[in-house]
């Protein structure tokens, strides 16, 4: 099937993995990306946005600097920033409906505004689609965790923007070139438009016990095993595993806890925000997943994103400092008294490597055939 | 280990003995006799008792009383400075003027100080535009962006204002941007404030208190008579016009000077109807880069520590609000509060940097009529370390880390010291003009160490008096939750 030429709007560096991985993309071929001039981002190289090196592609202001002809749909995505629905992204949506442009949507959208998008849709005849998984489940009447037979991967983070979607694609990527049949839960809601599972909805649900969470995903991953029958299995897992300071609660990791009581990892990789840490530090983080989330960390990925504290205490609102992939690479090398490795997800290299060292870790368990 | 190279400092209260942990940045209240064996100790006493002993050995069991250093002075931020003007920008405050229709007698302009003389410069827009631009492209990670004006009297080019807030407004769509003015309030007032409250314009406007103290030093240029009446004019319109623009954004910079009667200006501040209810600042006249000595009287002195202690028993519920002056609030949450909000730690690290330095560029950013940077409207601009940078070159990095690692100067004393995760010493206190001075700098650490220790002092006393210091954040969720 033909993938549909999409716009990316608003663009910035929460969707910047769209284009880093466009090839992988089974709804959309991104062949262009427009943010809002005060995210400093247009005329510059859409990589500008994650750091991560260049794309290829110029970010544009408007829709308009694209030739209409050029593109079937405009894809509504995350961002780092908030905007004005009403004010400034419903009117350009507009626009583009009106000259038959489609609409896919990989955000929740706020239902009032929804409502008016799919009526807007309608009336021009153009097609709206939501890759946003909000599958209602029934809830389980047992309390028992079923065991998962094949190795299971968790790729965590110490909290968001610490690039474990970039991680994930890698994986899936590098497994499946080397012929490994992977089934996947992405930590984002719509990682159908890669082919994989989306994390389900029901874990962010207000109105689910904690219990019946940990058990509703257990059954999730069983299904998957049994249905698909894989060779692996990886899970991405939202937001961050512990609450960083008073100020930063990353969710106190939660979520982390309740997936960590449903699968049991045989591998995991966590992602952090780059920072000169202590050696201690890796110690620590490893007794805590450990203990925590009964998983061991093989190996570290560095993000280039710095966490500016000073600013969050004074605030009382995240805010980041992006370094460059170079920087990293760097920085990287820092750690060799770590025994375990570090990777950085933005240099090529590395993405490869990072799918042979876990496939080493995880065929390094075949001394033992199984435990039964 | 001996006791005599722990990384500590002691203190104590009327009713309580104790140990400032520097490493777990930690305060532990201890009994009078290791306080004072430990003192003994520090000084050279080699009389060991071996029961105290213990027990601090035992505090060691517990992470405590490590001799650990930081090994060398440098800020967490120093490689990262490409990265800040490259994507962290969040602020510039533009002198739009170095012109002021008022000649106050401390204003850094008017003559008494090194940093600036009044010029009749004017910023053009072609400049503010650029500056404009340079902080809109850089700050993609910034969760909002700032534009300040600054004088000289920014007021007397309400045109340029304007043609900055629009030009701003078009350029930034998407981003959040908040636009602020200092003022002296005199020409605050028609199309230019009707403007400022549509455009939600923060503004700080300097009122020293009652008209005989404001009117001391604030005087019009042209007839050398006093601006309170004309301001308080000016507010009182604003008020009636815009009710809750003015009390969400207007705000007022007291300029303490240590001749006048401060009874009278707190007194002016608590209960003078069209001032009462706003947020008001307060500074003292400052010595930093001033040509002349600057001395408090003694009744000055003395009636601010009685307002201060009137405050402290207020938040102790041993006296009404209506005699606790709300000058205080401020330096209550700042002094006081923040040495219970610190963040404890396992141990220094290896690298790190005295509190003090912010990242030039990151949060605050002057740039004068010429289109100079410096790393904010404090500092000289007569010195040329502190220009770290123009419109037409960008910045200098070096001339960036210098003032950011302003420790470095200093570096075999704030190993040692203490006070050094509380300092607040930045470059500006070791700029002598000529350059960065490791003396005029050093000279600065005692009244630090002895403000740092005080604050700790308070902070203990009021917990030994009962006060709790999280309840009103726990109350605050109370309408919400419970
Ligand atoms: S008070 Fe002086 S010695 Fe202590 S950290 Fe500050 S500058 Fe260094």
């Amino acid at each position: 099937m033909d993938r549909k030429r999409a716009l990316i709007y608003p663009y910035d560096s929460e969707s910047a993995f769209l284009l880093r991985f466009n090839h992988l993309n089974k709804v959309f071929n991104s062949v262009g990306v427009v943010s809002p001039r005060g995210w400093a981002l247009v005329g510059k190289d859409a990589g500008t946005a994650d750091g991560g090196g260049e794309i290829g592609l110029i970010v544009a202001k408007d829709f308009e600097e694209y030739n209409d002809k050029d593109y079937d749909a405009v894809v509504l995505v995350d961002s780092f920033k908030e905007l004005d629905f009403e004010k400034i992204v419903y009117p350009k949506l507009e626009l583009q409906v009106s000259k038959g442009k489609g609409i896919i949507s990989l955000t929740k959208i706020e239902s009032y505004h929804l409502k008016l998008l799919e009526d807007l849709c309608n009336s021009n005849n153009v097609s709206f689609q939501s890759f946003v998984d909000d599958k209602k489940p029934n809830m389980p009447k047992l309390t028992n965790i079923l065991d998962i037979d094949v190795p299971v991967i968790f790729v965590l983070g110490l909290g968001d923007r610490t690039q474990k979607f970039n991680i994930q694609l890698s994986l899936w990527e590098g497994l499946k070139r080397l012929g490994y049949n992977v089934s996947q839960i992405g930590s984002k809601s719509y990682g159908s438009i890669f082919g994989f599972h989306s994390f389900p909805d029901f874990m962010l649900s207000d109105d689910i016990s904690e219990q019946n969470k940990v058990i509703l995903f257990n059954r999730m991953v069983k299904r998957i095993e049994i249905n698909e029958k894989p060779d692996v299995i990886i899970i991405g897992v939202p937001g961050g595993i512990m609450a960083i300071n008073k100020d930063i609660a990353q969710g106190f990791g939660i979520i982390p806890y309740m997936i960590s009581q449903a699968v049991k990892a045989d591998a995991s990789i966590l992602s952090i925000y780059y920072e000169e840490y202590s050696e201690d530090f890796f110690k620590e983080i490893e007794l805590l997943a450990k203990y925590r989330f009964r998983a061991t960390i093989d190996c570290f990925n560095l993000s280039n994103i710095k966490i500016d504290y000073a600013e969050v205490e004074q605030s009382k609102q995240m805010s980041y400092l992006m370094v460059d992939k170079a920087f990293i690479d760097d920085k990287k090398n820092k750690y060799k008294g770590v025994n375990k490795p570090f990777f950085n997800i933005f240099n090529e290299n590395d993405q490869r490597d990072i799918v042979q060292y876990i496939v080493d870790v995880l065929s390094g368990e075949e001394a033992i055939e199984d435990v039964l | 280990m001996d006791i005599k190279d722990a990384f500590i400092h002691t203190f104590n209260t009327r009713q309580g003995y104790y140990l400032y942990d520097v490493n777990t940045n930690s305060i532990l209240k201890i009994d009078k006799n290791l306080y004072e064996y430990i003192n003994k100790r520090k000084n050279g006493s080699s009389e060991i008792k071996e029961d105290l002993e213990e027990k601090i050995n035992k505090m060691r069991d517990q992470g405590f009383l490590s001799s650990k250093r930081v090994e060398k002075m440098e800020h967490s931020f120093s490689s990262l400075l490409p990265y800040v003007i490259k994507n962290r920008l969040s602020s510039i405050t533009l002198q739009v003027t170095q012109q002021c229709n008022l000649r106050c007698e401390y204003c850094v302009y008017s003559g008494s100080y090194k940093n600036r003389i009044h010029d009749d410069k004017s910023m053009s827009f072609d400049i503010a535009k650029k500056g404009i631009d340079l902080l809109i492209e850089n700050s993609s990670e910034s969760n909002m962006i700032n534009i300040g004006f600054y004088g000289g009297e920014p007021l007397l080019r309400p045109d340029f204002i304007m043609q900055c807030v629009e030009y701003a407004k078009e350029q930034a769509e998407g981003q959040n941007i908040l636009f602020h003015m200092t003022t002296n309030g005199t020409l605050l007032k028609g199309k230019i404030a009707d403007y400022m409250a549509e455009n939600d314009v923060q503004i700080l406007v300097s009122l020293d208190g009652p008209e005989e103290i404001h009117d001391k030093n604030r005087k019009f240029a042209s007839n050398g008579k006093g601006t309170f009446k004309v301001i308080m004019e000016n507010i009182a319109e604003l008020k009636k016009k815009h009710p809750e623009y003015v009390k969400k954004n207007i705000s007022f910079n007291a300029v303490l000077d240590g001749t006048t009667d401060f009874h009278c200006t707190t007194k002016f501040f608590c209960e003078y109807e069209d001032i009462k209810d706003f947020r008001i600042n307060t500074a003292s006249v400052s010595n930093q880069y001033s040509n002349k000595e600057i001395r408090m009287k003694e009744s000055f002195y003395i009636d601010i520590s009685y307002e201060r202690f009137k405050f402290l028993l207020y938040k102790l519920g041993k006296l009404d609000k209506r005699y606790a002056s709300k000058l205080y609030e401020t330096e209550f949450a700042k002094s006081i509060v923040s040495i219970n909000e610190r963040k404890n730690y396992k141990s220094v690290s290896k690298k790190e940097h005295h509190g003090g330095p912010c990242v030039p560029g990151l949060n605050r950013l002057f740039m004068d009529t010429d289109g100079t940077f410096y790393p904010c409207e404090r500092v000289s601009e007569l010195s040329e370390h502190m220009k770290i940078g123009n419109i037409y070159d960008g910045f200098d990095l070096d001339k960036m880390d210098k003032i950011l690692n302003i420790g470095r100067l200093t570096e075999d004393k704030c190993r040692n010291c203490w006070a050094y995760r509380f300092c607040y010493l930045c470059a500006a206190f070791a700029d002598n003009i000529e350059g960065l001075s490791k003396e005029k700098k050093l000279s600065n650490c005692v009244r630090v160490r002895n403000d740092i220790e005080e604050r700790m002092k308070n902070y203990c006393m009021m917990r030994e008096m009962g006060y709790a210091f999280n309840d009103e954040a726990a109350y605050a969720l109370e309408g919400e939750v419970l």
